[in-house]
């Protein structure tokens, strides 16, 4: 019997089910995390070992019972003791958290026998085993939804489709990647496919792996002879069998997409291939543009690593064109926790209202840019008047405990035990070798509780596992489903906030107008608990509110109500890209990646290097000598925007010093600009590079080296 | 949508009116020099009104360095329009016709016989704001905005496909 790990996020049930006999656990990693169990008809189930309240071995459970957990990695371990499979739910309990709390619910973790299949994701209408090594069409109709399924894991399936009354329409790989704005094949799916005649074909509304390539062909009888094999069943003429009884004619190759296939190309083009990234029950879900005869396989391949040398099962399911299924795609945080899919925030549904133009963002649906407004208008509205900008796909984590201030001393690097009750301060979570891990801001709560607001889930988890490490007395708590962030920026943001907020006292600030640049209090605004934090992303003077997703559409109503009159207007990511290179604020993945020292970021100001257990402190110090390069701002001569990855030349050079890490056009400087990390010799103000255009080579345009910020480097209107 | 089932149009009289395109890397800062600041202000799909020359002039821009002109009357302006190092072209648009209907019948019909690219949407297209869309399979670029002072649907689509969406509509 194969185990699966199931997490319990709080507020959420899971349902299994258990074969008699068989045993599962429930833990509670984090502690404190109070849970129900509930049986479904055919218990009783017998309690094995426990260490959490209200259960006691030996015992048996024939009716649900509520389990007090109280310290971490406490738990169970129970038996199905019914003839038949018995139905189990494990419920986390949820506690509502106010803004200014700091002890939100943890996930619990399940460990139960695995399932064959993922359970449906509504009425199935017809379902279809799709043995190893074989092939199957079936027909399905406009809008309805087709899930395929890797049952086992790291096993590859083909797609074909085809429409039209003779089926003389199919899949066309140069038309999906035309139309997509992808000009060749890569890793990955593309949202929308289409026949040569340019007619959409299906769209790909989940994706639970991330990984695949699309129209290379299916694997074909020359592939394996090539290898040497000679007689090999391939997929082509596995769909060759079963699309002739449909008239279809057969094909050596058939151009195909090809779900969850581990190929990619490299910079030359060269195909390379891999293990499947999938897992037991991942899948994609399609949604069809019109009737369509389908062609689904279990790929065949046992001869290298794309099925792990040993092909499975792969199961489709149909689904209703009302079942209403939404787009997301799934996301991995770490190796053990399941696939989670593409989340709204509580300001979503409002967002949903005012554009169509959503992209998937750390996780989270975010919008580019509003209808009716666009990013020019945002991005003027946030200079001259006032934004609301959804931020709530930052994660939010509380490190409480009296050990807590030691551990941010280790791992943030700015000198937290300098933080009063009420402030903040930028920095970042560094690695051993002075890498940052994440940007982010520690607010300080209490005397024992501070909040980290970065980018990443996995922040958590390595505050986790180095207050273990180091034997403190420390809680790491992820509150990122108890507050989404909306901030409200731009020059009378506080205008728009003055007459709603109140603060609560206790707090450095009694006003709004009295809250300083890197201060927070709790309050209201318009009634509505939230922190006000005096901090933001855009270099304009502004507030981020953390509220509970509860209320966060009624904070968004009031929001914009009472900003109606100074003009305030919804901004989404492209109007704040723009913003964000002109203050020269960073980006992960841009500015600073793992391997990227404060030092070559640009926050050098930012590293208290005189704390004594800084992590990666002995690294840094060396690196602050010469970091191998230096961030600087760029302003280039003419309109033309550089791209993240072009490189900077001496003039008249052919060799390089250094790289683009963003571009941008600034409307309010009139200029091309760019933030770029070039070698310390080409850092000096003022001192004149080129950025290589097309191949470096054809088309070289000067730029001067400037200060980060190349809009308001003082920071005067943040601090206004 | 069929043809038949939809009423037909009172389209308005666009003799004189010109299109015009202005096109290239130093696009923005050229309509900046002709029509002021407003022109960075806008995003693509959208256009304000304005005056060149006297005239009465329309600028809708159509992505970071491109903007489309709609211009009553005389041309001559455009045509002496110098463009020594700059980095754009600037030429009647020839291939494209429009049409135009009084705003309120748009406001009626257009939803219902045009789709519009995603992410715009003809549902509560705000005045001075544009809309790629197809009209039984045809492009139709859709435009709200202001003709000779009179709230309008702009319709604008290839010269060969003009009679089809006429009777379309």
């Amino acid at each position: 019997m194969s185990f699966q790990t199931l997490a319990v996020e709080p507020g959420s049930v899971r349902t299994f089910y258990i074969p008699a006999g068989e045993l599962f656990s429930v833990v509670d990693p984090e502690g404190g995390q109070s849970f129900a169990l509930e049986l479904g008809t055919g218990g009783p189930l017998e309690v094995i070992s426990s260490s959490a309240l209200a259960l006691v071995a030996g015992t048996q459970l024939t009716q649900p019972v509520c389990v007090d957990s109280q310290e971490p990695n406490t738990g169970c371990t129970l038996r199905a003791l019914a003839d038949a499979n018995l139905q189990v739910a494990v419920l986390a309990q949820k506690p509502a958290l106010t803004p200014g709390a700091f002890t939100p619910a943890t996930p619990l973790k399940v460990t139960a026998p695995l399932n064959d299949l993922p359970a449906p994701l509504g009425e199935v209408l017809a379902e279809y085993r799709i043995e190893p090594a074989t092939a199957i069409a079936y027909s399905v109709q406009a809008g309805q939804y087709i899930q395929i399924i890797d049952v086992e894991g790291s096993q590859c399936s083909d797609f074909l489709a085809f429409a039209g009354e003779h089926f003389e329409q199919e899949l066309d790989g140069t038309a999906t990647r035309t139309l997509n704005g992808i000009a060749v094949p890569q890793a990955g799916l593309h949202s929308k496919y289409f026949s040569q005649r340019l007619q959409p074909m299906f769209e790909v509304i989940q994706d639970t792996c991330g990984r695949h390539d699309s129209f290379l062909l299916a694997c074909t009888d020359r592939y394996y002879e090539d290898a040497g094999y000679p007689g090999h069943v391939s997929c082509s003429q596995n769909f060759n069998l079963a699309l002739a009884s449909h008239g279809v004619t057969p094909r050596p190759g058939w151009p195909a997409v090809n779900f969850f296939f581990n190929t990619a190309s490299d910079a030359q083009g060269t195909i390379a291939s891999g293990e499947s990234w999938s897992r037991p029950g991942d899948y994609v879900l399609l949604r069809a543009s019109q009737d369509l005869l389908c062609a689904s396989s279990s790929c065949p391949d046992d001869i290298d690593p794309a099925n792990g040398w040993q092909p499975t099962a792969i199961h489709v399911r149909i689904y209703a064109a009302d079942a209403g299924f939404e787009s997301a795609l799934g996301r991995r945080v770490s190796p053990d926790l399941p696939v989670r899919l593409t989340r709204g925030s509580a300001f979503t549904p409002r967002i949903r209202t005012l554009t169509d133009y959503l992209v998937e963002y750390n996780g989270f649906w975010v919008p580019n840019s509003f209808a009716n407004y666009g990013p020019q208008a945002e991005y003027w509205a946030l200079r001259e008047r006032a934004v609301l900008l959804d931020l709530s796909a930052l994660r939010k984590f509380e490190v409480f405990g009296p050990d807590a201030e030691q551990l941010l001393q280790m791992a943030f690097s700015r000198n937290v035990a300098a933080l009063a009750i009420g402030q903040s301060a930028y920095g970042c979570l560094l690695n051993p070798h002075g890498g940052i891990i994440d940007d982010g801001i520690v607010f300080r709560l209490s005397e024992t509780a501070y909040r980290y607001v970065g980018n990443c889930d996995t922040d958590g988890d390595w505050l986790r596992r180095l207050a273990q490490q180091q034997q403190l007395r420390v809680g790491v708590r992820s509150s990122s489903d108890y507050l989404h962030n909306l901030a409200i920026q731009g020059p009378l943001s506080r205008d728009v906030l003055r007459p709603l907020a109140k603060l609560d006292p206790g707090f450095a600030a009694n006003l709004l107008d009295e809250l300083g640049y890197f201060r927070f209090a709790t309050g209201t605004v318009a009634d509505i608990p939230v922190l006000i934090s005096r901090t933001g992303y855009t270099g304009e003077l502004g507030y981020e509110l953390f509220v509970h997703p509860g209320q966060g559409e009624a904070l968004w109503d009031a929001l914009l109500q009472a900003g109606e009159p100074e003009g305030l207007m919804p901004m989404g990511m492209l109007a704040l890209e723009r913003a964000r290179i002109e203050a020269g604020l960073l980006a992960a993945g841009r500015e600073f990646d793992d391997l990227i020292s404060p030092y070559q970021a640009g926050i050098s100001w930012a590293v208290a290097l005189k704390k004594p257990e800084l992590i990666g402190k002995a690294a840094l110090e060396k690196l602050k000598e010469r970091p191998p390069k230096v961030a600087v701002g760029l302003v280039l001569e003419g309109n033309e925007v550089a791209e993240h990855g072009q490189c900077i030349y001496p003039v008249e050079e052919r060799w390089r010093v250094g790289v683009i890490t963003s571009a941008t056009f600034s409307p309010i400087l009139n200029k091309s600009i760019a933030l770029a990390q070039v070698a310390p010799e080409y850092a000096t103000p003022g001192s004149q590079l080129e950025v290589g255009f097309v191949d470096g080579m054809k088309r070289r345009v000067k730029a001067t080296v400037g200060p980060l910020a190349a809009y308001d480097p003082t920071k005067s209107r943040v601090r206004a | 949508m069929t043809s038949a089932s939809i009423a037909q149009q009172n389209w308005l009289d666009l003799t004189g009116y010109q299109l015009w395109d202005l096109v290239g890397i130093d696009g923005l800062q050229v309509t900046t020099s002709l029509v002021g600041d407003l022109a960075g202000r806008i995003a693509p799909f959208q256009s304000f009104e304005t005056t060149l020359d006297q005239q009465a002039c329309s600028v809708l821009r159509l992505c970071e360095g491109n903007f489309r002109f709609g211009l009553q009357g005389d041309s001559t302006f455009f045509e002496q329009v110098n463009l020594a190092d700059q980095r754009v072209w600037l030429r009647r648009c020839k291939q494209m016709t429009a049409i135009a209907m009084p705003e309120a019948e748009g406001l009626a019909l257009l939803p219902k016989i045009a789709v519009a690219k995603l992410p715009h949407r003809l549902e509560g297209l705000q005045p001075n704001c544009a809309a790629p869309s197809r009209i039984d399979g045809i492009s139709v670029l859709i435009w709200r905005h202001l003709y000779q002072g009179q709230a309008v649907f702009e319709l604008q689509m290839a010269a060969k496909d003009a009679a089809t969406i006429r009777a379309i509509c």
